[in-house]
This record gives structure tokens, C-alpha cells and sequence, in this order.
């Protein structure tokens, strides 16, 4: 039994359609991000799981259960938005204690200890959300989310308004808490470094479709599509000699001096040099090179692929 | 909630006690008009409870509550208004030994439906510093040496209404209208109160207009210096425009028996009280006057002519708009 | 939702089903006379004010919120109060004011009228922009400075134009006011159309004639409001505050010189002269012993004011927070029903009042309360059609706090597990109380000022403070009418400070 499961869920709005047949498994305990370009229909897949939207087609399990038709309030899923959702008139205890109408007094206040312990914010009990910065306000958020003891729970690019140093620490926070409190969840970002550093597995979208679901590395390494391949991480795509399209990373090519190809580009990386590289069949490829004596724009040089065989994209 | 209220509003709505005996009037003549009632509680012991408000909207409540309406009395401040309230089938007729002797048979409608309780002159009023001439009819208003100095009161209102209705029934509605259209063309100020027309006749504003008698006597009561006088039309013809505040049982009443002594007590003991409180004449030619309208001197009215000023309304206001009246 | 919008239309169908059978005979004849001239006094008149409220409203809203001089603060709050003054007070006190200098004949104009209104009905407009104003934010003007755009020129094409929607709404209030007053313009001798309807009520006693008229006046009036909405097209207005608010331009002398001249100005034409007036009358009155031609005395009119006005507020704030709460979950059918229950607005005090007497009357005669109890004449039926007429006002100003309810916040709630009703319960209406507290105040302030529907609705012993003015003033005894007047004023600027308390509290929650 998964936590989740979608069956061929297609969503349309204003005639176009932005989820389109999609089919999915979310396993017990597991962290799945799910990545993709603006507009391709990850909020729209979120909100469909909750029930804040309907779906034109397919089926919702939470578990065993068919919750297609089940109300967003009975569908115990957690949701984690973007912006700001923390009700600013109640305290933060207040705000956690929100989902838990069902428990007596006693144990509702032992919850929202737990959880203000679990996200590492104990004793700010009483103060409202504006007394809070990005960051305590999206931990909250997750608390509220949690204190419930929902099947799952969404996060839909919960750190896309904070700044960078900050996102990276607390992406790794909310997984860790994720999986003390053994809850199964949905992490929606545009970011692939996160993306591919946070989840069990990696589901990439586009245009409404699941390009393909996988462990990073099997994401990264033998991607199913171009998109899928280029969206990861830069990549170049050559011929093989059997005719195949295969993937390349920028470091799975060597460069020297002299050679066919042209050097149309150069940006230093720290510990080394990329180069856009345009090769004799006139593919354009990215390299990246030692930094040691670089190459300059307008240099020839001969760029070779180091190992084999490489994966192969449709 | 709205239960609530309608618990709340029967408690305060309903009649009080069913121990005394009351009545309930719809008057369109409010002003003064309360110690009237009290003395009437005071004669009768019968309470009175009354809502003042504007004629035609008075009527359009009544029309609207129908059979449910708790108005006994309906008291109107014109006589086409009250004529139109009997058209309407809003009064019911009353058969009454002391109303028939104290009004005269032109102040009361001949299905005995309403019967009038004072009666008011509609007349010239002139600045009796600057005007040595004045008019002495109606239709002199509209002579050309009058122009710029005419005041006179908008059509909207009723009384407006009811003199040109006294103009057509004695003329006919063509020379109505000319008379009319020669008022307009000596470009009047139009102003919507009787009161700031005698003011402004005082002020210099104007130095003819038409008003009714008893806002010059209420002028004139608090300072007798107010140089305006009246200058009684049609004494050679007609009389003067007469209109009336009358009186009818309504047809739904629900008191009618205290409806009707109201009424006749109106129009016996209560006439001094009635028509003092307003400075208007008596309906009763037997009662006399205030002091002040004494001061008025004689004059003929034209009384035949109140039962039918309701009749003429549309007419009139078809006139009025015909002619450019404002 | 939509049985409580139905019953609020229900006076106005009234009214309007009347133009199943027209009459084309009185269309004619009142075309042939009056009513090119009452449309176009009334053209005259509505556009003269809007403009009026318009410049006079923004320009002071953007003194107070932009630029700092002595007093600013009091000033802002006292630019406010002008909303506690009837209509129909300012215009009898201007009336007699101005005959001294303009004479009789030259004080009824339709200027001088506009110049009444403009000055009672700038508040509207200087409420919603300061509003906007204040929450446009830092940004955006700094940004115009960064390219080039000078104090001024930042103002009209950027401050400004960011400010449309708040201003329209002003707009739009202002517009429903001056189409629908009746007791100001005939003041004047100005003739509208909303005067016309009762011309033709009142005088040709045809109710079906004149229900056609006050029809047309109604679609008029929607109409441009939907056009204004329309031309506002799909530009997106709402930037979310920065948290940083403006920054306020220090004044030289003459500038701030120049800043009180113009505010005292304002204050004293539009809040001083009528409060002297009053006063002196007032005190002449008691001099002479005529303060009242009514039984009861001011204590019994105030409290049948604060009664009936506080009853009719609550009703339209409840039913307002429901209609508002639903409409905003079913969508299209919302808007409608919002748009339904608010008509009773675009039409004339008398006109309401007499469509409500025929639907209570009707439901008197169907009998669905048992013993003797009548709708017409009860509290209930004059909270209903007070209800009907202002329920717009409420439904605004609880539709404009509700929309600032983050939507994320309402998604949580419901992944919480709350059901609609505690969804908003819990969470849009406290998001939106200071809106749901200043438009109580509002409706307060209307509802004490109201005269036609109470007058022919009112049941027996509750006699407002707004009656006693109109039986004073339809004898022109002015000098009696003062204490009623003065107390409707002094009640009405409680109501501003509680409206104004709410704006300020509002500022704060914007999380």
C-alpha cells in the first residue's frame, strides 16, 4: 500500500491542459520532489491532491482510500504553501493547534510542544506571525501542517522566498524533520540542486506530463527524454557512431589545444573553466575544462568524449 | 435573529392596552397638530396615536396595507388630496347629525366620505413698502410690469396643484394654460416654502408672490412689523382660491366608532384648537377666527369649488408642465 | 444565499416589474417637457460632483498621506467628519447662508447645489484614497524618482494611476448618492431624475409611470458602473504591501503654510460653518422657546435613532458577512447574488421605501405570521427595508476585507480540516474585521442620516431625529430644525472616530 497514489489524474482550466494524464506512487515514509519549468502544472498537481481543485479525470488515493471525491477538509493531507498561510490574527501555538479540534485540551498543548520542539522553534508559543522572519514563518507553517498526523503532507516551494544560504539549510531541516515524524511527503521546487538533493526520488514534469520518476541517480544518469536530461543538469547531446542520441556532462569530455572544434564561450567555475564548445559537425556541446592555462574564446581545440558508453536519449 | 425582532416588535407594536380606547390617525397636517390630540384625550379619554408624513405617501401606505391598515382617521392638508384618497376607495362614507350641521355642505364631499376642519386662502402677497398697485387677480400676476419681481412655489407642490385646478374649473384649461404661461414668462423665482417666499417679499427678493394666509399670519404673530400684505384676488368674480384640511374614516378602520367621535369632535369643540394651531379659518363659519386673521379683513372664497379640486389634479399638473412651470 | 438576496430584491423587482406593462403616453409627455431638462441636470450635477469629490478627495487624501505639516495627524482624522453631515442639513444651512450674498434667486443654483454635495460626499473619496495611498507602498514612488519623474509628475503617472480601483469605488459611492438624493437638489430648485420619479409619483398619482423612471435610473446607474469596470480591463492593481511605508516629504514654510490654508479651508467650509449655524440656531430656538413642534424632546428621538440605526446596521452587517462569505466560494452565482442584494442603493430613498411597503403589505396579506402582528408599521419590516436600501454599503466594505484574506491562508485552514462555516469563522473574518468594523461605522453613519424609508415605515412612538428635521424643514422653520440637525451631527462624528479607529487598527493587519 502507498501513502499516495494517482491514477491518470488529468486536470484542464480555461480549455488547456495543464495536468495531463498523469500517474504516480508515493511509497510510505518516502520524500518525493517534484520538479519542473514555470507553468508546467506542479501547483495545479498539488492542489489537485488536496482537493483544492477537482480533477477532470482519474482517481486520488490516500493509502487504500479513494478520496477523488472526498472534500479537501476529510482528506487529512498536509499542505505547505509558497507564501505566507499562517492565519496572522492567532499566535503561533494558536496556528498549530488549528487542525486539532478533534484532541482534548492536554493533548493538544503537548502537540504543539512537539512540534514547535520538532522544528526547533520552542518558546515562540506566543507570538504572532509578523513578529516572525521567512524562515521561522515557513517552520511554523510545516509544524501546522504536521500537528495533525496527516497520510502526507505537500510542500509547494515553501523556500522560494527566502534567500539562498538560508533555503539550502532549511530545505535540509524540513527533510530531516520529515523523517523524524515518518511522513511520507511531496516537495515541489524549480530548483534542481534541491530537487535532486533532497528526494528519495525525483519526478520531473512538463507540460503536464511525468517525464519520469526515479532516484536521482537513475534520474541523472539515465535520463528518459531530452528534456529530462537537459533539465537535470547542463547537457550536450552527441551522436554515436551507432547512430544514437547520447547524453553528455560537461565532465565527461576532455579538451585540448588544436583541434576541429571552436571555443565560443568561457566562464569560470572556481575550480575549473566551462567552455561552449562548437564542433566540427556543428553541435553545439558544453565542456568543462581544468584550470590549469584556459582556452579563449575564439580558440580552436578538439573535444573528445572520455568514457563510455553513455546513456542514451530518445 | 429575525425571530428575535419579531417578538420584540409585536411587544411594542401592538396597542397597548386593550383597557382604553383608541385611535389611530394618518395626518398629512403635522404641524401643531399634537395638543389637538391631547385635548381630545383629555374631552374623551380616547388615546390617539398618529403618524405624520406626506400626503401622497400616506396614501400609498394605506393603499398598500389595504384590509391590514391600522389608520382610523386620515387627516390631509389639501382637499385634492383627500379627494384623491376617497377616489382611491380609502374612506368610507359616515352618516353624522352634528358633521352635517357644523360643515357646510361645499366643505364636505358629497358621498360624505371626508369633511374639511379649516380652511386657508391661497392669495396675493405684495411688499406693502415698494408696491402701491398691487394685483387683483390671478392672471394680473402675469402683467409684464411684474417681471423679475414674482416669486411663487415650485408644481411639486400640492398647493400649487389645487390653484390651477381652481383656475380650470372657473376658466377652462386653455385659459389656464395662458394664464399660467404669462406667470412664467415674467421668469419667477421659484422657491419650495411658503415661508422664505414672505421672507423674501420682506428682504426685497420679490415684490409679489401667492401664498397661503397662514404662513403670513405665523410670520406676522412673531413680528407684527413685517411689512407684507395680502391682496385678496377675484373678489369681483370667483373669490379667492379656498382649499382645506379635511378629514375621512378609513374603510378598513378598525375603531371606527372612535374615529368618528375624533372626527366630530374636530369639528365641533376642537375647531378653535384645530384651526388655531395652524392660524387657518375655522371650517365652521360659526367659530371665529384668530385675532390675527381677523386682522385680514372680509374677503369672498371660492367655495364651491373645493369638492372638485381633486377631480382637476391631473389636469393641473398637465397644465403646469405644459406651460413650463418649474 | 440566494433566498436572503431574493427577499433584499424583492422591493426593488417590485418597482421594476412594473415596466412589464409601460406606459409609452407618460414617456412621451414627460419627454416633451421635463425630462430632457432633468437629464441634463442631472448630467450636469453628477458630473460636476464626481469631479468634484474626485480632485478635492484625492488631492487632500495625498496632502495628508505625502507631506508632513503641524497637525497633520488631527487633520487627517478631522477631513473625515463632513460624512456625519446630512445632505439635506448642509443644504438648508448653505441655503440660508448664501441667500445673503447671492440673493434668493442666485443661491438655487445647481453650482451652489454640486458645491453642497461635493463638500458632504468628498469623504467617500478621500477614504479609499488614503487608503490606497498608504498601502501603494514606498516603491513604486521611489522608482518614478529613480527615473526622472519629479514629486508631481511621480504622483499623476504613477501614484495616481495605481490608485484607480479605490478611487472608482469612491467614485461609484459618490455616483449612487447624488443619483438617488432627493432631499438636497430640491433645496436648490434643481430637478433630476430621481426628483422627476416622485414628480411623476406624487403628482400624477400614476406609481406604475413613475416606477419605470426610477427603472431607468437604476439601469443608469449600474450601468456606468459596469462600464467603469470594464474599462479597467485585466491590469492587475494589488501589489502587496512592502512593509515599508511611504516616505513623508518634509514641507518648507510656504509650503506648509500653504497646506493649512487649503485643509482649514476644506474644514471650515465644509464642517465649521455648518456646526456654527446650527449652533446659533439652536440656541436661538431655545431663546424663544420653540425648540420642539414634536412630543418626546431630544432624548427620545436620539435613542429612536440609535435603536433603529443600530438594528438596521446589524442586519446589514450580518446578512452582509453571509452573502459576502458565500458569494465568495460559489463563483459566478455569487457575484450575482451580490449584485442582486445590492440594487436596493442605485434607487431613491421614497422609491424603496414605498416598494417595501407593497412587499410587507403583501406579506401581511398572505398572513405568515399568526395573530395580529403587521410587518408594515413594525420595527422588523422598517429594519427590512432599511436593510434592502443600505445592504450595498455593508456588502462592500466586508467584500473589500475578505479579499485581502491570503488565499493560502484559506487553503490551509481547509487541509486543517475545517469545514466551510469555521473556515470562515476562524480565519477570513478575523482577517477582515477592521474592513467588517469600518463598514459598520459607515453604515451607522448612513442609517442615522436616513429620512424617507423611516418616514413612511416607522411604527407608532419611534419618531427619528431625522423626522423631526424633515418636520421642521417641510414648514421651513429652520431655526427648529437645528437641534434635531446638531444632533444628528455630533452622533454621526462618534461613528466617524469609530470608523476612523477601525482604519487605523486595519493598517497593522496586513500579514
Amino acid at each position: 500500500m502507498n501513502a499516495l497514489s494517482l491514477e491518470n489524474v488529468s486536470r484542464s482550466m480555461g480549455g488547456k491542459v495543464v495536468v495531463d494524464n498523469v500517474s504516480l506512487a508515493l511509497h510510505d515514509g518516502e520524500i518525493l520532489t517534484l520538479i519542473g519549468p514555470s507553468g508546467c502544472g506542479k501547483s495545479t498537481l498539488m492542489r489537485v491532491i488536496a482537493g483544492l481543485e477537482p480533477t477532470d479525470a482519474g482517481r486520488v488515493f490516500v493509502g487504500d482510500a479513494d478520496v477523488t471525491a472526498v472534500p479537501t477538509e476529510r482528506r487529512r493531507i498536509g499542505f505547505v504553501f509558497q507564501e505566507s498561510s499562517l492565519f496572522g490574527h492567532m499566535r503561533v501555538a494558536d496556528n498549530i493547534a488549528f487542525g486539532l479540534r478533534h484532541l482534548p485540551k492536554s493533548s493538544r498543548t503537548t502537540r504543539v510542544a512537539d512540534m514547535l520542539d520538532l522544528v526547533q522553534l520552542a518558546g515562540l508559543e506566543r507570538r504572532y506571525p509578523h513578529q516572525l522572519s521567512g524562515g521561522e514563518q515557513q517552520r511554523v507553517a510545516l509544524a501546522r501542517a504536521l500537528a495533525p498526523q496527516p497520510g502526507i503532507v505537500l510542500l509547494d516551494e515553501p523556500f522560494a522566498n527566502l534567500d539562498e544560504v538560508l533555503r539550502e539549510q532549511l530545505g535540509h531541516d524540513v527533510v530531516s524533520i520529515l523523517r523524524a515524524a515518518s511522513t511520507a511527503a511531496i516537495l515541489v521546487t524549480h530548483d534542481r540542486h534541491e530537487a535532486m538533493t533532497l528526494g528519495d526520488r525525483v519526478a520531473v514534469m512538463c507540460n503536464g506530463r511525468i517525464e519520469q520518476c526515479g532516484t536521482p541517480e537513475v534520474v541523472y544518469r539515465e535520463p528518459a527524454t531530452r528534456f529530462v536530461a537537459s533539465f537535470v543538469d547542463v547537457a550536450s547531446f552527441v551522436t554515436a557512431d551507432d547512430g544514437t542520441v547520447r547524453v553528455a556532462r560537461p565532465h565527461e569530455f576532455t579538451i585540448t589545444t588544436s583541434g576541429p572544434d571552436l571555443v565560443t564561450r568561457i566562464e569560470f567555475l572556481g575550480n575549473g573553466y566551462r567552455y561552449g564548445v562548437r564542433r566540427a559537425d556543428g553541435s553545439e556541446v558544453v565542456v568543462d575544462g581544468p584550470s590549469g592555462e584556459p582556452l579563449q574564446v575564439g580558440d580552436s581545440c578538439r573535444v573528445a568524449v572520455k568514457a563510455d558508453p553513455l546513456p542514451r536519449v530518445d | 435573529m429575525l425571530a428575535v425582532l419579531a417578538v420584540v416588535a409585536t411587544a411594542c407594536g401592538s396597542d397597548g392596552s386593550d383597557d382604553q380606547r383608541t385611535v389611530t390617525v394618518y395626518t398629512g397636517r403635522h404641524y401643531g397638530i399634537e395638543p389637538v390630540f391631547d385635548a381630545f384625550t383629555a374631552a374623551t379619554g380616547i388615546a390617539v396615536r398618529f403618524t405624520a408624513g406626506s400626503d401622497p405617501e400616506l396614501r400609498e401606505r394605506l393603499t398598500a396595507e389595504g384590509d391590514n391598515t391600522p389608520a382610523d382617521l386620515v387627516i390631509a392638508a389639501d382637499a385634492a388630496n383627500i379627494e384623491l384618497a376617497a377616489g382611491a376607495g380609502l374612506l368610507s362614507a359616515v352618516d353624522s347629525e352634528s358633521l352635517s350641521t357644523s360643515i357646510p355642505a361645499e366643505l364636505r364631499s358629497e358621498k360624505n366620505e371626508w369633511f374639511s376642519l379649516s380652511r386657508r386662502l391661497r392669495v396675493i402677497m405684495f411688499s406693502n413698502e415698494r408696491v402701491t398697485d398691487p394685483p387683483t387677480s390671478y392672471a394680473d400676476l402675469g402683467d409684464s410690469k411684474w417681471s423679475g419681481r414674482l416669486c411663487l412655489r415650485p408644481s411639486t407642490h400640492p398647493y400649487t396643484q389645487s390653484l390651477v385646478a381652481n383656475l380650470i374649473l372657473n376658466r377652462g384649461a386653455d385659459e389656464a394654460r395662458t394664464i399660467v404661461e404669462s406667470w412664467v414668462k415674467n421668469k419667477p423665482l421659484y422657491i419650495n416654502s411658503d415661508t422664505d417666499i414672505l421672507k423674501a417679499i420682506a428682504a426685497g427678493d420679490c415684490d409679489v408672490a401667492i401664498a397661503n394666509t397662514y404662513y403670513l399670519a405665523r410670520i406676522l404673530d412673531e413680528d407684527p412689523a413685517t411689512p407684507v400684505a395680502i391682496s385678496w384676488p377675484e373678489q369681483d368674480g370667483s373669490g379667492a382660491h379656498l382649499n382645506v384640511s379635511a378629514a375621512g374614516v378609513t374603510k378598513a378602520a378598525q375603531h371606527p366608532t372612535e374615529a368618528l367621535e375624533l372626527l366630530e369632535w374636530l369639528a365641533t369643540d376642537g375647531q378653535k384648537a384645530f384651526s388655531e394651531a395652524n392660524f387657518e379659518y375655522p371650517a365652521d363659519p360659526s367659530v371665529a377666527p384668530a385675532d390675527v386673521l381677523v386682522g385680514f379683513g372680509e374677503f369672498t372664497a371660492d367655495v364651491a369649488a373645493v369638492r372638485q379640486l381633486g377631480g382637476l389634479n391631473a389636469d393641473a399638473v398637465d397644465v403646469l408642465s405644459r406651460a413650463g412651470y418649474e | 444565499m440566494c433566498v436572503v438576496a431574493g427577499l433584499v430584491a424583492a422591493p426593488v423587482v417590485v418597482i421594476v416589474s412594473s415596466i412589464i406593462d409601460p406606459t409609452p403616453s407618460m414617456w412621451s409627455e414627460l419627454w416633451q417637457t421635463r425630462l430632457p431638462g432633468m437629464i441634463s441636470d442631472t448630467v450636469t450635477l453628477l458630473v460636476t460632483v464626481v469631479v468634484g469629490t474626485l480632485v478635492l478627495g484625492t488631492g487632500l487624501a495625498w496632502l495628508v498621506t505625502a507631506y508632513d505639516f503641524p497637525a497633520r495627524r488631527i487633520v487627517g482624522w478631522l477631513l473625515v467628519a463632513p460624512l456625519a453631515v446630512p445632505g439635506y442639513v448642509a443644504g438648508f444651512v448653505w441655503l440660508d447662508t448664501l441667500s445673503g450674498p447671492f440673493g434668493q434667486r442666485g443661491v438655487r443654483s445647481i453650482w451652489i447645489c454640486a458645491a453642497t454635495l461635493t463638500l458632504t460626499l468628498y469623504p467617500y473619496v478621500y477614504l479609499f484614497a488614503r487608503a490606497a495611498f498608504r498601502s501603494q507602498g514606498a516603491d513604486s514612488r521611489d522608482a518614478a524618482r529613480t527615473l526622472g519623474l519629479g514629486p508631481v509628475r511621480s504622483f499623476l503617472r504613477v501614484s495616481l494611476p495605481m490608485a484607480r480601483p479605490a478611487l472608482a469605488a469612491g467614485g461609484a459611492l459618490v455616483t449612487m448618492e447624488v443619483l438617488t438624493d432627493v432631499g438636497t437638489v430640491r433645496l436648490f430648485n434643481v430637478s433630476t431624475v430621481a426628483d422627476g420619479v416622485l414628480r411623476v409619483w406624487f403628482s400624477t398619482g400614476n406609481r406604475d409611470a413613475a416606477a419605470e423612471l426610477a427603472t431607468a435610473l437604476v439601469v443608469t446607474a449600474v450601468g456606468l458602473i459596469a462600464i467603469e469596470r470594464g474599462l479597467r480591463g485585466s491590469a492587475r492593481y494589488n501589489t502587496r504591501a512592502t512593509g515599508r511605508p511611504m516616505s513623508v516629504s518634509r514641507l518648507g514654510l510656504r509650503g506648509r503654510i500653504v497646506a493649512l490654508v487649503a485643509v482649514t479651508a476644506v474644514l471650515a467650509v465644509a464642517v465649521a460653518v455648518p456646526i456654527v449655524r446650527l449652533v446659533t440656531w439652536s440656541l436661538e430656538s431655545r431663546r424663544a422657546g420653540t425648540t420642539a413642534t414634536v412630543a418626546g424632546g431630544l432624548w427620545h428621538h436620539a435613542s429612536s435613532t440609535l435603536v433603529v440605526a443600530g438594528f438596521a446596521t446589524v442586519t446589514c452587517v450580518v446578512i452582509g458577512i453571509a452573502i459576502a462569505v458565500l458569494a465568495r466560494r460559489r463563483g459566478g452565482v455569487g457575484r450575482i447574488a451580490t449584485r442582486v442584494a445590492s440594487l436596493g442603493y442605485a434607487m431613491p430613498g421614497p422609491v424603496v421605501a414605498v416598494g417595501a411597503v407593497i412587499t410587507l403589505a403583501a406579506f401581511d396579506r398572505a398572513g405568515f405570521v399568526p395573530g395580529r402582528f403587521l410587518f408594515v408599521g413594525s420595527v422588523v419590516g422598517l429594519v427590512f427595508a432599511l436593510t434592502v436600501r443600505f445592504l450595498a454599503v455593508g456588502l462592500q466594505g466586508i467584500e473589500s476585507g475578505l479579499e485581502r484574506v491570503p488565499p493560502a491562508a484559506v487553503a490551509s485552514a481547509r487541509t486543517l480540516g475545517a469545514r466551510p462555516a469555521r473556515v470562515a469563522w476562524s480565519v477570513e473574518l478575523p482577517a477582515a474585521r477592521s474592513a467588517i468594523v469600518a463598514a459598520t461605522a459607515l453604515l451607522m453613519i448612513d442609517l442615522m442620516k436616513e429620512l424617507p424609508i423611516t418616514l413612511l415605515l416607522r411604527p407608532f412612538g419611534v419618531d427619528t431625529l431625522a423626522v423631526w428635521v424633515w418636520q421642521a424643514t417641510s414648514e421651513s422653520m429652520w431655526t427648529q430644525a437645528a437641534v434635531p440637525s446638531l444632533a444628528i451631527v455630533v452622533v454621526g462624528m462618534c461613528a466617524v472616530g469609530a470608523l476612523l479607529a477601525a482604519l487605523e487598527r486595519g493598517a497593522e493587519f496586513v500579514s
